[in-house]
């Protein structure tokens, strides 16, 4: 085989290659499930669906809340938020436990109220061996049905729902928390809070 | 016309073939795995290190990784091997920059996304496996490659 044949041989397969195995490896985005309606608020037929993929454990995901706060409140009517779970248990060994109690929070409808206490009072139940006692006194602090509140932190069926949030986030590719879906435009961690007001504005003004 | 430089130690071959795989092998690992998932993950990675804006964070995480897995795999393959060589060195001399001054800043990447997924390393340990990576990158561009390549093939005389 001629020099300039071997040339052209080792160019295309050292190229094509990893282009061609990068291209069969992507996959397609897992659908987004509906979000049970206690964990979303804002306008009910908002033009921007914001669905954030979060862990109470994770600090990223607790210095971002005001930046979403923010952005609800200069976009009122036009911006939807859904909360998904997706505690990163590995990492953060109470997460699993907040999610569950945040979860209980959502039966009695109070499930946005018990979500700013957990990131507010983070630092307090983070690393207790055990946050139960924090999260039931955070449920009386709030005016919860307590004796429910604590039966529900016994019943492992309320689980189901942070597991299938959990699946669905792994089908779409998420793998660190915060991460945010603006209308289906991603942006992890910080980089919401500098990027996600430009997203939502051209989804509103196209 | 290449250069050929005159008698090898006899472990060269060995060390050489070694320290490609070990080169290519990370940096094909690390730009396919980052090629394949989403370009929001690698750039919110950036944005933690507080280095460069968030917009510049975005732009290099959509080419970075295509960046670090053709050098990888033209390491691997010994194709363009020198130049791949050269351009590990400059990639590993940047994230050591980047890891040490980070470090001097206090900055915490973890305070900025929690990072679930892989293997994560702190500051100091990714500093360590870096030196590692760009003293073996630096003995590669340095030292012409002899095992195994597919730029031996390309120039090998006869037919």
């Amino acid at each position: 085989m001629r020099k300039s044949s071997r040339q052209a041989l080792a160019a295309l397969l050292c190229f094509g290659i990893p282009f061609l195995a990068v291209r069969v490896a992507r996959r397609q985005l897992g659908p987004l499930q509906e979000t049970p309606t206690a964990r979303q608020k804002g306008h009910l037929h908002a033009k921007v669906l914001i669905v954030e993929y979060s862990d109470f454990q994770c600090p990223a995901c607790a210095s971002v809340q005001p930046a979403v706060q923010q952005l609800m409140e200069t976009h009122k009517g036009s911006v939807r938020l859904a909360f998904k779970h997706f505690p990163l248990s590995k990492i953060h060994k109470n997460a699993v436990k907040a999610a569950h109690a945040a979860e209980c929070a959502a039966q009695q409808n109070q499930f946005w109220p018990y979500h700013d206490r957990l990131f507010a009072a983070q630092q307090v139940w983070r690393d207790l061996p055990d946050p139960t006692p924090s999260f039931i006194t955070f449920a009386a602090d709030l005016h919860f049905d307590t004796r429910r509140f604590s039966e529900c932190l016994k019943d492992p069926s309320r689980l189901l729902l942070i597991q299938s949030d959990i699946a669905e986030g792994k089908q779409r590719f998420v793998n660190t928390t915060p991460t945010f879906f603006v209308n289906e435009e991603r942006l992890v961690g910080q980089v919401f809070t500098s990027e996600a007001d430009k997203v939502i504005q051209r989804a509103l003004h196209p | 016309m290449r250069q050929v430089s005159s008698s090898p130690l006899p472990l060269q071959p060995v060390a050489d073939l070694i320290a490609r795989c070990l080169v290519g092998g990370v940096l094909a690992y690390a730009g396919f795995s980052k090629a394949t998932g989403p370009v929001a993950e690698f750039a919110a990675a950036i944005d933690a290190y507080q280095i460069v804006q968030t917009s510049s964070a975005v732009a290099l995480a959509g080419v970075l990784p295509w960046i670090e897995l053709y050098t990888g795999v033209f390491l691997l393959f010994g194709y363009l091997t020198r130049a791949a060589a050269r351009v590990a060195v400059f990639l590993f001399a940047v994230l050591l920059v980047v890891f040490i001054v980070s470090l001097w800043r206090g900055i915490d990447p973890a305070s900025c996304g929690c990072f679930g997924a892989g293997v994560t390393l702190s500051v100091r340990q990714a500093i360590a496996a870096d030196t590692v990576l760009f003293g073996l990158s630096c003995f590669l561009m340095a030292q012409p490659s002899r095992t195994l390549l597919v730029d031996a093939w390309i120039h090998k005389r006869g037919s």
